[in-house]
C-alpha cells in the first residue's frame, strides 16, 4: 500500500504481497466506518437537542423529504454484489459533505452558540469524505472500477429550497444527519462482510 | 554679539546638514544593505553612499568615509572606495551575533560626523528537524515533538503541516517558549491515515523535516484502567482476583495490560507474564499468593498489538488473601 491513505497500489508486483496490506486497508476502513457510526448517532442527538420543540418530543414524525442528490439505501441493498454495495456507499459519502456543509451553514445562523454541534458537523463532513476515499480505494484495490464522474450534488437546491423557512432547514438538518448515520452504519455492514476473521 | 553669531552658525550648521526645512533629521547618506542578516562565518560587505548636498556643503566625499563596528573605527585596510560617493567595508569571516555598523566623515578635519548606522545581525541558518514522533493522548488532540537541531541565534520559526490524502489541515505553528512541539487544534480521527511533517524557517533558511506517515490509532496512549479493586477467596487463599474498568477507548480498539502487585512492605513490584494479559479484559486472578497477606497492585494499559504508548498506571488498590484453612487447624 502505498504512504497515502486512500490509495492502494493495484499495480503490485505480487498478488501475495498485495493481499495483506488490502486486508490490513479493509480492516482500517471498517473500524473507521464503525467509529463513525458511533459519531453520526452523537452527532443526530445532539442535533435533535438544539432544534427545539417538536424536535425530540416523542411521536414527531417529520416528513420524510427527498433530499437531492441523495437517497437512504435502498431497501434492496444489502442483496447487491459487495462490489455494487461498496459504489453505493462510495456514492452516497461523497454526496454527503456538501449537504453537511449545508446543514452546518444553517445551523450556524440558527444556533450560533452551539459550538459543538457546528464542530461535530464541520468533522463529519470531512470524515464522510475520508471515509468515501478509503471505499474507492477499497474498491480499487479488488480490481473494481468506480463508476464515472457522478452528477454534482444538489447542495445548493438543497440549501435554496430550504431558504424560505426555519422549520424545512431543520427538517432538512434532521433529514442530513439521519442520511449520514444510515450511510456510514450500511458502509460499516458492507466493509465487515469483507472483513477476514480472526484477529488482525 | 558674539553669543548671536554662535547661535546663528549653529542653527545653519544644523540646517544646511538637512536636505531642506521641515526634515531636520535627514542623514546624509545611507548604508546598504538596510538590516542584513548574515550567516555566522560568512563575509559581508556594506556600501555607504552619501549625499551630494552633503558632500557639497561638507567638502568631502568617499574618501573621507571610516567605518565603526560597536564604536570601534575599522581598519583601513577592510575599506573600499567605490567612486567619489561610494565606499563599502568588508568583514570576512563574521563571528559576532549582533554588530552595531556605522559610516562616518570626517568633517573640516576635526569633527567626526555619522551619517547612518545599522545592526548586522548573525546567525545560522536551521538544520533539518529530525525525529518527528506524535502522540495522542486519550480524549485529548494529537501533540508531535522533534529534534530541533542547532542552536541558529536567529528567531526561528518551526510549523507542524498534517494532511490526508483528502484534504489538508490547518498549520500548526509552535509557541515562542515551547519550539520542539505543537498540538494540533484539531481532534484526532482513527482510522484515517495522516501525514506530518515539520518545517523550520529562519531569516537564512527554510528546510523541511522527513514526513511521516500513520494512523493515530497507533500513537495513542490510552487513559488507565480505574476502580481497580481487589477481592480475596475464602476458599483459596493463594488468590486475589482484580477487576477494573477499561477506559473508552476500549470500544474500538483491543488492549492489553501489564499488572504488577508487591507485598504491603516490599519496595519492589513482580508483574504477571504479559502473555497472560494480552487481550482485552476487565478482570484477572492472580495465583499463587502468600495466605493472609496484604498485596498491592496496580495496571496499566496499551494497544493490544503493541503500536503506541502504554497508559499511565491505574491507582493502586490492595486487597488480602483469605487465611490458610489447613494451617487454621
Amino acid at each position: 500500500m502505498s504512504r497515502r491513505e486512500g490509495s492502494l497500489d493495484p499495480q503490485a508486483d505480487s498478488t501475495v504481497s498485495l493481499l495483506p496490506h488490502l486486508e490490513a486497508k479493509i480492516r482500517q476502513t471498517h473500524s473507521l466506518a464503525r467509529l463513525l457510526t458511533k459519531y453520526a448517532e452523537q452527532l443526530l442527538q445532539e442535533y435533535v437537542q438544539h432544534q427545539g420543540d417538536p424536535f425530540g418530543l416523542p411521536g414527531f414524525s417529520p416528513p420524510r423529504l427527498p433530499v437531492a442528490g441523495l437517497s437512504a439505501p435502498a431497501p434492496g441493498h444489502a442483496g447487491l454484489p459487495a462490489p455494487e454495495r461498496l459504489r453505493l456507499d462510495a456514492a452516497a459519502l461523497t454526496a454527503l459533505p456538501p449537504l453537511l456543509e449545508v446543514v452546518r451553514r444553517h445551523q450556524a445562523e440558527l444556533n450560533p452558540r452551539a459550538p459543538r454541534l457546528l464542530r461535530r458537523l464541520e468533522d463529519a463532513a470531512r470524515q464522510a469524505r475520508a471515509l468515501g476515499a478509503a471505499v474507492e480505494a477499497v474498491l480499487a484495490a479488488l480490481g473494481t472500477e468506480t463508476r464515472g464522474p457522478r452528477p454534482e450534488p444538489a447542495a445548493a437546491s438543497a440549501a435554496a429550497a430550504t431558504g424560505a423557512g426555519v422549520f424545512p432547514a431543520k427538517v432538512l438538518g434532521l433529514r442530513v444527519c439521519g442520511l449520514y448515520r444510515e450511510w456510514v452504519s450500511r458502509t460499516e455492514g458492507d466493509l465487515g462482510q469483507l472483513v477476514p476473521s480472526g484477529p488482525a | 554679539m558674539l553669543t548671536l553669531k554662535t547661535w546663528i552658525v549653529q542653527a545653519l550648521f544644523i540646517f544646511f546638514t538637512t536636505e531642506s526645512v521641515g526634515e531636520l533629521l535627514e542623514p546624509c547618506g545611507h548604508i546598504k544593505p538596510e538590516s542584513p542578516v548574515v550567516q555566522l562565518g560568512s563575509n559581508f560587505t556594506a556600501v555607504c553612499v552619501l549625499k551630494e548636498k552633503c558632500m557639497d556643503y561638507f567638502h568631502v566625499n568617499a574618501n573621507y568615509i571610516f567605518w565603526k563596528t560597536n564604536h570601534v573605527t575599522v581598519p583601513k585596510e577592510q575599506y573600499t572606495v567605490i567612486n567619489r560617493t561610494a565606499s563599502s567595508v568588508t568583514f570576512t569571516d563574521i563571528s559576532l551575533l549582533n554588530i552595531q555598523l556605522t559610516c562616518n566623515i570626517r568633517t573640516f578635519g576635526q569633527i567626526d560626523q555619522n551619517v547612518y548606522g545599522i545592526r548586522i545581525i548573525s546567525g545560522l541558518p536551521p538544520e533539518k528537524p529530525k525525529n518527528l514522533s506524535c502522540i495522542v493522548n486519550e480524549g485529548k488532540k494529537m501533540m508531535c515533538q522533534w529534534d530541533p537541531g542547532r542552536e541558529t541565534y536567529l528567531e526561528t520559526n518551526f510549523t507542524l503541516k498534517s494532511e490526508w490524502a483528502t484534504e489538508k489541515f490547518a498549520d500548526c505553528k509552535t509557541k515562542r517558549d515551547i519550539p520542539t512541539s505543537c498540538t494540533v487544534d484539531y481532534s484526532p480521527v482513527y482510522f484515517v491515515n495522516i501525514e506530518v511533517w515539520v518545517e523550520a524557517e529562519n531569516a537564512l533558511g527554510k528546510v523541511t523535516s522527513d514526513h511521516i506517515n500513520f494512523d493515530p490509532v497507533d500513537k495513542v496512549k490510552p487513559n488507565p484502567p480505574h476502580n481497580l479493586s481487589v477481592s480475596n477467596s475464602e476458599e483459596l487463599s493463594s488468590i486475589l482476583k482484580l477487576t477494573w474498568i477499561n477506559s473508552s477507548i476500549q470500544s474500538f480498539i483491543r488492549l492489553k495490560y501489564n499488572i504488577q502487585y508487591r507485598t504491603r512492605d516490599a519496595s519492589i513490584w513482580s508483574q504477571i507474564p504479559p502473555e497472560d494479559t494480552a487481550s482485552s479484559r476487565t478482570s484477572f486472578t492472580v495465583q499463587d499468593l502468600k495466605p493472609f497477606t496484604e498485596y498491592v497492585f496496580r495496571v496499566r494499559c496499551m494497544k493490544e498489538d503493541g503500536k503506541g504508548f502504554w497508559s499511565d498506571w491505574s491507582e493502586e488498590a490492595s486487597g488480602i488473601t483469605y487465611e490458610d484453612n489447613v494451617a487454621s487447624f
